[in-house]
């Protein structure tokens, strides 16, 4: 589209892609400025849903609309131009974000969250990530790409699956449906661009996994890595309830907050200290006779200490102190997280109908070269061994009961060593339709390779 | 004890790559911990990288949310080796039902380890293998950790999928020191000789992960060019 002119816009640079579309930079020759330009990449509503949505909305961190073109069958939608880069990339240029910096511009984004949530028709933004901020040269943050924002009340505006894998909410991308979405989903997404910007590790890549933030530096406050963990937690209902409690509880960490671990770290030492008085107090009085009442009020509290210290710990999640990650290496072609994946979802009910017709045949069809039978065989009956190979001269190296798809050509091979040299054989293939109890055979007649 | 460890990945001569590794190092109360694993996914199946992606996926998860907290909790051996294998159990079953809502099926091997300061744990079934080499110049040695669960060398009999659960092997025990851990698929050894491995990996002679990477690159190339066509992934890991 480079050159391309539209009306008033002259396209120049591609800005970046995504489900729903393209966006462009264009100039506009009139107002003599660059603007940013959507094409929709499908046909159908969803310009006009994202149009209809985006016109109504003013606030300072959301993308204003400036103009609609439509182009023959294409959709444009101009919007204003963000001078800057968005979010992930200037994580991954720069590292990770200080912790004040970090919640200062997580609250900023839940202002703007709860200012969507509290309309009188709701918008759930529901694609909450890095990619979709952009910060711009001032250092103000924009959110931008509305394409999947969903109205939670409009009943024609029905809920689709939407969103990243490691920023999206397991209810986002459930295969039974997102009914249950609300706004609660968005801060699931907010904690884990949160988690980004504190860690600069990315949730959408492989492990998939949120840490506790202290694991990465043991300097953030233990409290906001429980606000992080509450807010990314995989139940909606272990989560904030609305934004406004999350951005409070945030309000608390803008500032470092030092005395807080310091108060813990003088806590616990004088907990060692008294635990030591009191064992070295037990050690004195079982050497003296007739303090059996001391001794007994000792040992009770000694276990009684020890067992509060437990509980506090897994209270509190300090079973990971003195934890810390070095090296994270996880390689693998599978896309996103978990089995049952949008694409895998998808992918599986396109072949559902080819697979279960070909297992159904299958299983009517069976192969009396009997080689992979889990039933024992007759003593007197010897195994003949069988490779099966598919289209690509692939090894089929499945366990011994499984069932072989005919979706491509399966290539059965027998390898030399069962048959001994100059010897005569008759092989005999058998398929047979169990219902019909339907017949084909082949014979073939083998003669080993002479001595 | 220092580990030093490293990963090589290759498509070999496949489309796809269906194998996955994980290298995970953890630094816990000053001592290390290292989890590797290997999986290889059944190529005959559909959806072999999903499967093994998923499994390693899954066990790393349960090393840094259980296992960790495990270790630093000083649980015994057999509650670590029981909790890996709930694990595993909890993949077949999750791939047992997926296979069975979409009329697929996909399964894959694993060979997984956790090294800490003094012991080691091994969790394996199918194909892939571990290896320990010890010992230093012509007296160093190759222990292969692993049994193949396979028939005549072509049929798997054990791997995680979607088929009835059979259980992994599980291995504990005490770690040598200055000793090398090699987990490895079945692409990276089918054409090399334990003899051969047990040279470029001789404890003495592995000091820095740059010389783990490399020689398990060369070694890589030397079975790619040995006419090895499957996908071909190794994990090593020298402890000092």
């Amino acid at each position: 589209m480079k050159g391309m002119e539209i009306g008033k816009y002259i396209f120049y640079e591609e800005l970046g892609s995504g489900g729903s579309g393209t966006v462009y930079r264009v100039y506009d020759k009139h107002l003599k400025c660059d603007r940013a330009v959507k094409k929709f990449s499908e046909e159908g509503e969803i310009w006009k849903k994202e149009m209809d949505m985006l016109k109504e909305l003013r606030h300072p961190l959301l993308p204003v609309i400036m103009d609609t073109i439509e182009d023959g069958e294409n959709r444009y939608l101009v919007m204003e131009y963000i001078e800057g880069k968005n979010l992930r990339d200037y994580v991954r240029e720069r590292g990770r974000i200080g912790q004040e910096q970090a919640v200062e511009w997580v609250m900023d984004l839940a202002e703007a969250l709860i200012y969507l949530h509290e309309r009188s028709s709701p918008v759930i933004y529901r694609d909450m990530k890095p990619a979709n901020i952009m910060v711009d040269q001032g250092g103000n943050l924009r959110l931008i790409d509305f394409g999947t924002a969903w109205m939670r009340y409009q009943r024609e505006d029905k809920a689709f699956r939407a969103g990243t894998y490691g920023y999206a909410a397991p209810e986002q991308l459930a295969a039974e449906g997102t009914e249950d979405m609300d706004e609660r989903s968005d801060i699931y997404g907010l904690g884990a661009t949160l988690y980004y910007m504190l860690t600069g590790e990315d949730p959408s890549k492989p492990p998939f996994l949120i840490h506790p933030i202290r694991f990465f530096d043991r300097s953030f406050p233990a409290g906001l890595e429980r606000a992080v963990e509450k807010a990314t937690a995989a139940e909606k209902e272990a989560r904030y309830g609305t934004m406004r409690q999350f951005q409070a509880v945030l309000k608390k960490y803008k500032k470092k907050n030092r005395m807080w671990e310091r108060a813990g770290r003088i806590t616990e030492g004088l907990y060692y200290i008294a635990l030591l008085g009191i064992c070295i107090c037990f050690a004195r009085l079982c050497n003296e006779p007739g303090k059996e009442k001391e001794i007994l009020f000792c040992a009770a509290v000694i276990i009684g200490l020890c067992l509060a210290k437990t509980a506090v710990a897994s209270c509190t999640g300090r079973n990971r102190r003195g934890i810390r990650r070095e090296r994270s290496l996880l390689l693998t072609e599978k896309r996103g997280k978990g089995l049952m994946i949008l694409f895998m979802g998808i992918l599986s009910m396109a072949v559902t109908g080819t697979v279960q017709a070909s297992t159904s045949r299958n299983t009517e069809h069976s192969f009396p070269v009997s080689i992979n039978r889990e039933q024992p065989l007759a003593e007197e009956e010897n195994s003949l061994w069988v490779d099966v190979r598919n289209e690509k001269g692939q090894k089929l190296l499945i366990r011994y009961d499984a069932v072989y798809l005919l979706t491509e050509t399966l290539k059965l091979e027998l390898p030399l060593s069962n048959f001994t040299e100059g010897g005569i054989y008759r092989l005999r293939l058998e398929c047979m339709d169990c219902e019909t109890e339907e017949t084909s055979s082949r014979t073939f007649y083998l003669k080993g390779l002479e001595p | 004890m220092r580990f030093i460890s490293d990963a090589y990945w290759d498509r070999g001569m496949r489309d796809g790559n269906q194998d996955s590794i994980s290298l995970q190092e953890v630094r816990m109360k000053g001592k290390m911990v290292v989890f590797a694993l290997v999986c290889d996914g059944i190529g005959g199946l559909e959806q072999g990288e999903k499967a093994s992606g998923f499994v390693a996926e899954k066990m790393t998860e349960w090393f840094y949310r259980e296992a960790i907290v495990m270790l630093k909790r000083r649980k015994s051996r057999k509650k670590i080796e029981k909790s890996g294998l709930r694990i595993l159990y909890g993949c077949n079953r999750e791939m047992q039902c997926f296979g069975e809502e979409n009329g697929s099926r996909m399964g894959t091997t694993v060979t997984a380890m956790i090294l800490t300061g003094r012991r080691y744990f091994l969790w394996h079934s199918g194909d892939t293998r571990a290896y320990r080499i010890t010992g230093k110049g012509a007296g160093g040695k190759i222990r292969r950790m692993t049994t193949d669960h396979t028939r005549d060398n072509v049929t798997l009999l054990r791997c995680i999928g979607s088929f009835p659960w059979t259980a992994p092997e599980v291995q504990s025990g005490y770690l040598v020191r200055k000793s090398v851990f090699l987990l490895c698929s079945d692409g990276f050894r089918n054409r090399l000789a334990e003899e051969r491995i047990k040279e470029a990996f001789l404890p003495e002679t592995v000091e820095r992960k740059e010389q783990i990477y490399k020689r398990l690159k060369e070694m890589t190339e030397y079975v790619k060019g040995h006419g090895e066509k499957d996908n071909i992934s190794a994990v090593a890991v020298r402890m000092e």
